[in-house]
């Protein structure tokens, strides 16, 4: 007997393909989650204002965005005064070491390289949750099984 | 008896004398007092006697004065006892006084008429006073006799001290008299001349002695006290001539002609004159060893007097011995008289140095350069009166003058047509003191503009002003002319910031190595600064440029693939025939597009900047090739040989992704029956390093090496070989930033050759 547990993740990007590659790819994970959508670092931090209570499993957030991109984010949420515990990781199409290297020293636990395919996505998709969600423990987690 | 006799002679109880008058007083007091006065009178008589005996010795007779002094003494004593008897009887001793007085009245009256015929032999006063006057008559004639005499010393002793020689001869010229000074300078002794001829003293040969004779004749026969002087010359004892003066004079004295020759040595004179004769010629000389002409002009006469050699320089040689001031003054060039007045009135009028070059007529007739110099005497009334100077002829000083000027005018004009500005900074002015024209056309700035800045410094760009101060003492403290260069900014007279590179050095250093003077030059590199700000602008926007191409060209790419990966999933079993062929097409150019967008995105990255080089083997790069290919050499069965290592100078990741360009461009156009086979060998040289690789691959025709290493050029069919055609492109480019080249060379059918020359630092 499974005790149900929903992970809510949510993802920050302006491009409305990958939100759909998105969810197209986690329709294929097994798994309840709970998908929102934002479509740049400024809606993500109103959110963490409003709903700084809320429990988020993981946030994937873009880097390329208009209004604010993901590097501004990063940086705001590292000097907010209360800091939330969301996961945060980097999810872009860009492959440069450099980019890389910044995003982990702005405080993302981990970092994505978009796919070419849904296939290839789907299968991150479920190599990540299951990292996130049954290997490492970290204060969002949450307790099922 | 005798005893009784004697007491009774001495017995003064007789009777008194006094009874003799019955003591009648005026009897007795009459008698006392006669006697009285007259022992006193007689008392003081051979006082005087004496006094008078004492003050006249001259008179003698001392025994006379003593005797009549004892009489009148003893007189004197008698007349005493004469008063005692009256009131005592000492008549023996009374007695006795008188016997005394007797004996020497007696002896007093032998002795005087002793002396009788002397006392009569003695003059009279009336004798005695003619004497007298005999006498001083007397007296006065020696002592005339005396002056006389002594006048005669004061003679002769003027005549022993005269530095002239004297000579007295009588009327036969015969020597009477000689001085000490004459046979001084003849060297003769007195006695050897005295009655000697006068001719004696002279040589007696030529028509000098007769001159003398002649002399003395006229004299003689002349009045008295008429003289004669000549020079002539004497004769030593020794036959030396001696050059002398001779004056000759006659005067009569006691009735007889005496004649007075006077000898002036001039001997002395003679060294004087030569010694002033020889200082003239000394100068004489001087004047006519020198090449300058030596004037001297008398303004008030007009009188001129000018060296032969000045004569000469103005070519008035003709006129040598009676210069004048015109010959001077015609001798100048038309053109330059004013120039001359004008100096030498302002010289006159205001003492200021009289010194003029000006252009006059040479002695070959020419015109040329003079120079001349003077100096002034003033009178007492400031009225100039004589002029004297010096007189060059400078053509040739001028003329290395003037070959010295253009030779500073070619050198100025070399240094303002420098490519560089130039300047001499000084240290302790703060200031430039030198600036050649370019310094001027690259800042805006003259010598003037200079000197009205408050400081130098203030020029510099606030930025670079700390670099500035260090490199100044950078080039202070290095020794010798080593330069160092430098960039700044430097405000333009306009306003505007020009970038300069410069060079300087100390130009200068005092005795304790304390720099004086620094030479800087620099070259205006705004243009150059632009170009490369605007190139490393360009560089970085196309960087940028690529990048965000890229990255937004594989937006679109990537989502064509996933979606048409994703309609292919979805569609898989109901796609068929011309349907699943198009979408895979669809698929193979999405997949094509990506690869080539890639690679054009690693060949903008590949820059000057992005290289790291390091000291390598060529076989590390090698084994990491092959390894990264290790499964397409296995699957094609290449073979690849390297002939010999070498150490290279390469960046790592660059250079293994050039040699694994080349090789799989190797095993890609191999020969369709026939394994590659790729050698590479390598050469060391002194500078660079030769890299061949070598394949038996299908080689391509001449005609397409010259553009194989340009992007996106394709020699063969597509459908044949895959490729972006940017392989080589990017080969090209990272052997280019390495400093090296690349080359080819190929036969179709044969193989391929590439050559990498890269250099060895």
């Amino acid at each position: 007997m499974h005790s149900r547990v929903i992970h809510k993740i949510l993802i920050v990007d302006d491009d409305q393909d990958d939100i759909y590659f998105f969810k197209q790819a986690l329709s294929k994970v097994q798994g309840d989650f709970q998908l929102q959508h934002l479509r740049n670092g400024k809606e993500l931090l109103e959110h963490i204002t409003e709903h700084r209570l809320d429990n988020v499993s993981l946030v994937l957030l873009d880097l390329n965005m208009p209004v604010m991109d993901g590097w501004e984010t990063l940086e705001k949420m590292a000097s907010l005064s209360v800091k939330v515990k969301w996961p945060i990781i980097v999810y872009t199409t860009s492959k440069r070491a450099e980019d890389v290297g910044n995003a982990y020293r702005l405080g993302a636990l981990s970092y994505i390289v978009k796919p070419d395919t849904i296939i290839e996505l789907t299968k991150i998709l479920q190599s990540t949750f299951k990292y996130w969600f049954d290997v490492v423990e970290h204060p969002m987690k949450k307790e099922g099984n | 008896m005798q005893n009784e006799q004697l007491q009774s002679f001495f017995r003064g109880d007789y009777m008194p004398h006094g009874h003799c008058y019955l003591w009648q007083p005026h009897i007795l007091w009459t008698n006392v007092v006669a006697d009285l006065v007259i022992a006193a009178s007689y008392f003081s008589i051979p006082i005087a006697i004496m006094m008078f005996a004492n003050k006249r010795k001259d008179i003698g007779y001392n025994k006379v004065f003593a005797l009549f002094s004892l009489f009148i003494l003893c007189c004197g004593i008698t007349h005493v006892f004469g008063i005692i008897t009256i009131w005592q009887g000492v008549y023996g001793a009374h007695g006795i006084a008188k016997a005394i007085t007797a004996l020497v009245s007696l002896v007093t009256a032998i002795y005087v008429f002793k002396l009788m015929p002397n006392a009569l032999a003695m003059p009279t006063i009336q004798q005695f006073a003619g004497v007298r006057d005999q006498l001083k008559a007397v007296s006065e004639s020696h002592s005339s006799l005396e002056s006389q005499l002594k006048n005669s010393g004061v003679f002769k002793f003027m005549i022993e001290a005269m530095p002239l020689g004297a000579v007295l001869v009588d009327d036969h010229f015969n020597i009477q008299l000689v001085n000490k000074t004459l046979l001084k300078d003849f060297g003769f002794s007195s006695e050897a001349l005295l009655g000697k001829p006068l001719s004696y003293l002279f040589t007696s040969d030529g028509h000098e002695f007769e001159k003398l004779q002649q002399a003395l004749k006229t004299v003689v026969e002349d009045n008295p006290m008429s003289s004669q002087s000549l020079i002539l010359k004497g004769k030593s004892k020794h036959g030396d001539g001696i050059p002398i003066e001779v004056s000759i004079v006659k005067e009569h004295a006691d009735g007889t002609a005496m004649i007075l020759v006077s000898i002036k040595n001039l001997t002395h004179f003679r060294y004087l004159e030569n010694q002033i004769l020889e200082s003239h010629q000394r100068l004489e000389r001087a004047i006519s060893a020198t090449n300058d002409g030596i004037w001297e002009w008398n303004i008030a006469t007009g009188e001129v007097s000018y060296s032969p050699q000045l004569m000469i320089l103005i070519g008035q040689e003709q006129h040598i011995e009676h210069p004048e001031f015109a010959h001077w003054k015609s001798h100048i060039h038309p053109d330059f008289v004013e120039l001359v007045e004008f100096n030498m009135q302002r010289h006159f009028d205001h003492g200021e140095k009289y010194e003029v070059e000006y252009i006059g007529l040479n002695k070959k007739g020419e015109y040329g350069w003079f120079l001349t110099r003077g100096d002034t005497l003033f009178d007492a009334n400031n009225k100039p009166r004589l002029m004297s100077g010096s007189l060059s002829y400078i053509e040739e000083k001028k003329h290395i003058q003037e070959e010295l000027k253009e030779k500073q005018r070619y050198l100025t004009n070399i240094i303002d047509n420098a490519i560089c500005g130039i300047f001499v900074f000084n240290f302790d002015q703060q200031t430039n003191t030198q600036i050649n024209q370019r310094y001027t056309d690259i800042t805006g700035y003259n010598m003037e503009d200079i000197a009205t800045l408050p400081s130098l410094m203030e020029l510099f760009h606030p930025d670079d002003i700390g670099k500035v101060m260090v490199h100044i003492e950078d080039v202070i403290a290095v020794g010798g002319n080593e330069v160092s260069a430098l960039q700044y900014r430097l405000k333009h007279k306009s306003g505007r910031w020009i970038w300069c590179y410069s060079f300087d050095s100390v130009l200068s250093r005092d005795a304790n190595g304390e720099p004086l003077e620094m030479l800087g030059t620099f070259i205006d590199i705004t243009d150059l600064k632009n170009n490369a700000d605007k190139l490393t602008e360009s560089n970085e926007y196309l960087e940028r440029f690529a990048y965000v191409a890229s990255h937004d060209l594989q937006e679109p790419l990537r989502k064509i693939t996933a979606f048409s990966d994703s309609l292919h999933a979805r569609l898989v079993d109901e796609l068929e025939g011309d349907a699943a062929y198009e979408l895979d097409r669809l698929k193979d150019a999405a997949s094509r597009m990506r690869v080539l967008i890639q690679d054009v995105l690693s060949l903008s990255k590949i820059n000057v900047d992005s290289v790291n080089k390091q000291q390598l083997p060529f076989s590390h790069v090698l084994n990491q090739v092959q390894d990264n290919l290790s499964f397409l050499i296995a699957e094609s069965q290449t073979e690849i040989m390297l002939k010999q290592d070498a150490t290279i100078y390469v960046d790592s990741g660059l250079m293994t992704q050039l040699i694994q360009n080349l090789i799989q461009n190797s095993i890609k156009f191999r020969q369709a029956d026939l394994a590659a086979k790729i050698i590479i060998s390598i050469q060391q040289q002194i500078h660079t390093t030769l890299i061949q690789i070598h394949d038996n691959g299908i080689g391509m025709d001449s005609n397409g090496l010259q553009q194989i290493f340009e992007p996106f050029k394709r020699l063969v069919r597509r459908d044949q070989y895959e490729g972006s055609g940017i392989g080589l492109a990017i080969s090209k480019q990272i052997v280019k930033v390495h400093g090296g080249t690349i080359h080819c060379t190929s036969k179709l059918g044969e193989g391929t050759q590439f050559m990498i020359e890269l250099p060895n630092a």
